[in-house]
């Protein structure tokens, strides 16, 4: 049951999000991108409705049909164990986009309670986490990623895991800068002064006010998990056969795609706009967020 | 200064530290036994145990951490599996080539990137500037081992212009032998005067090169033009301006200078990124560095390789950021 007072509360922060959202839409590069981040969407969840060749997933394949340049049956041609690619690029579409999502959203589940606790109870437990934090960071997360996914076992599950296990530092760093500054403020200091329990301002007063550029950085490093996902199966270490993992598909072209030029083309086209967009996006709503580029 | 220096270097051997613990602990919960793999698939049992105690593995965890690091501290990575060579001196000969690689492309990277984020900044919201910004946004977007494979494509197999891979064509490397003064073959080629060697190497090092920088190129113009735009707010650009200082100057001086800072940053951040795209470029090229010998141990599980390469990559890594931080910290603005 929601009490006349949070309802009140949340007014103005819906408000603010409304504000937030038509500002980021005044940007025509950015409009653009949130129509095909909705059009990859909408793609990934009918895939498997829409898909002309459904078999080519993981069905039996027609060696009779192979490496077929494209044509109205096969949009993007076809593999070389006779594969439609035009259904295979969609259904990567759900696999990179479902994969991204898992991966950025460990991260944030791992990062931001750390940066949080780190930068709200300075002293020793900030030292600690930072320190493990550093190490992390000093580490080169591609790097790390390869290494993890090369002692687990390549799969994409292991992948996810490396990505996000390399991915959490960055998040805890910013969430703690953003909670040391909050701290001293007033409301916080009030909060604790009448007995707030200490999760309890983390989580209400800390946390609502510094998720601003960890959305901007979630939506730039979107992209970048695509990419690293897309190396890591390239390698060999990600998504194994018979996936259809855009960076896997790349990988099996190599020993074709000087003739077959169909295979190479279109899953790195559809990893190329999958990362454009959430790049634009996250620029967008850095310019959005940031008080000083703001044109208002 | 010799304060911050003092701490960063704690700091970096600290850090190091936990590297070479994160590695040891992941070579040795590794599901592969290496002994067998080191006596090959068909080996008695006997060979392998014997293997096994050969390779120390038959002492508790801890003893094999201290033995480890007495290896590292007396530079000794371990054994190649396929080679049963020092990993050492299979990284050392391969390393200059991957040097090369790398300056070329950071240096083409901050030659392209730089005044195309001036540019854009200076034009901001012309032509310039939105072309400049799709194409940097657009080559950030683009996964490195793509972009290669396009390159191939492109200008090997429709064009015909350039070669698909290797340092130098067999038939030069068959017929000149260039003397490793500095192991680099593009400076070693000019030193003896063997122009044919040298203008093959200039052929075979264009394309990974440009595959390489693309990522940089795209970081480098994004970033200069967001500083150069914050700074060409700031007070000492309008006063410079009221000096009558021509707009040139104040751009390209007073602008430029100023924005270097968060650009090293970024550039710093992006090396990890770097270092693996490298990998990536050197094993579809066949490019003869450590990149493809880590492809190559990647896919054959070759774990002392891949610990080699990895406390490597991770040592030069910490350096290099050492050494941007300290760069950054010469700014007099930034407290130290």
């Amino acid at each position: 049951m929601i009490s006349r007072v949070s309802v009140e509360a949340l007014r103005p922060r819906w408000r603010e999000f409304r504000l937030r959202f038509h500002l980021l839409n005044r940007n025509l590069l950015v409009r653009i991108a949130l129509i095909i981040i909705a059009v990859e969407i909408v793609i990934a969840v009918v895939a498997p409705y829409i898909a002309p060749h459904r078999d080519s997933i993981y069905g039996i394949a027609d060696p009779a049909l192979k490496l077929l340049p494209p044509s109205w049956t096969y949009p993007f041609g076809t593999d070389e164990l006779g594969r439609d690619i035009f259904s295979r690029v969609l259904y990567g579409t759900r696999i990179s986009l479902g994969a991204g999502t898992v991966t950025v959203a460990l991260s944030l589940l791992i990062g931001v309670p750390l940066g949080a606790i780190a930068g709200y109870r300075a002293g020793v437990i900030d030292d600690v986490i930072m320190r493990i934090t550093d190490v992390f960071l000093s580490f080169p997360s591609l790097l790390m990623a390869i290494v993890i996914a090369a002692f687990l076992g390549p799969s994409l599950r292991n992948a996810i895991i490396a990505c996000a296990i390399s991915w959490w530092p960055w998040y805890t760093r910013i969430i703690r800068g953003s909670a040391i500054s909050l701290r001293e403020r007033q409301f916080v200091r009030a909060a604790h002064a009448i007995g707030t329990p200490g999760p309890k301002i983390v989580a209400g007063h800390i946390l609502p006010n510094c998720i601003g550029p960890v959305i901007v950085q979630a939506s730039l490093d979107f992209g970048s998990v695509v990419l690293i996902l897309s190396a890591l199966s390239f390698l060999g270490l990600g998504a194994q056969a018979p996936t259809p993992e855009w960076g896997l598909m790349i990988n099996t072209s190599r020993n074709y795609f000087l003739t077959a030029w169909w295979y190479i083309i279109f899953p790195g086209l559809g990893i190329v706009i999958t990362v454009l967009v959430f790049n634009l996006l996250g620029d967008g709503l850095r310019e959005v967020l940031d008080p000083r580029t703001r044109k208002y | 200064m010799s304060n911050f220096l003092a701490r960063r270097l704690l700091l970096g051997f600290l850090v190091l530290f936990g590297v070479i613990l994160i590695t040891f602990v992941l070579t040795r919960v590794v599901p592969s036994d290496p002994a067998s793999q080191w006596v090959g698939a068909r080996a008695t049992a006997e060979q392998k145990a014997k293997a096994a105690e050969e390779l120390g593995l038959n002492k508790p965890l801890p003893v094999q951490f201290l033995v480890y690091l007495n290896d590292l501290a007396h530079g000794n990575l371990g054994y190649s599996l396929d080679t049963h060579q020092p990993v050492t001196s299979e990284l050392v000969a391969r390393l200059p080539a991957t040097i090369e690689l790398v300056l070329i492309s950071f240096f083409a990277a901050t030659l392209i990137g730089l005044p195309l984020g001036v540019i854009s900044a200076r034009r901001k919201d012309k032509w310039q500037d939105h072309t400049s910004r799709i194409f940097s946004v657009g080559f950030v977007s683009m996964p490195t081992f793509w972009v290669a494979l396009f390159l191939q494509l492109i200008f090997y197999s429709r064009l015909g212009w350039l070669p698909a891979g290797g340092e130098v064509s067999t038939d030069i490397q068959v017929f000149y032998t260039t003397p490793k003064v500095t192991h680099f073959l593009l400076i070693d080629s000019l030193i003896a005067g063997q122009w044919v060697v040298f203008k093959d190497a200039v052929y075979h090092i264009i394309l990974p090169a440009i595959a390489l920088a693309a990522y940089p190129i795209g970081l480098v113009a994004r970033m200069t033009r967001s500083a150069m735009l914050e700074i060409l707010n700031e007070d000492y650009i309008t006063a410079a301006r009221s000096y009558g200082l021509p707009e040139r100057t104040v751009h390209w001086v007073y602008g430029l200078k100023n924005s270097l800072g968060p650009t090293v940053t970024v550039v710093t951040l992006s090396i990890g990124y770097t270092l693996v795209n490298t990998f990536l470029v050197e094993a579809i090229f066949s490019w003869p560095g450590i990149g493809n010998y880590i492809a190559t141990a990647v896919t054959t599980l070759n774990y002392p390789a891949i610990m080699g390469v990895t406390i490597f990559s991770a040592v030069s890594y910490i350096i290099l950021n050492m050494i941007a931080d300290i760069i950054i910290a010469l700014d007099p603005r930034v407290r130290v």
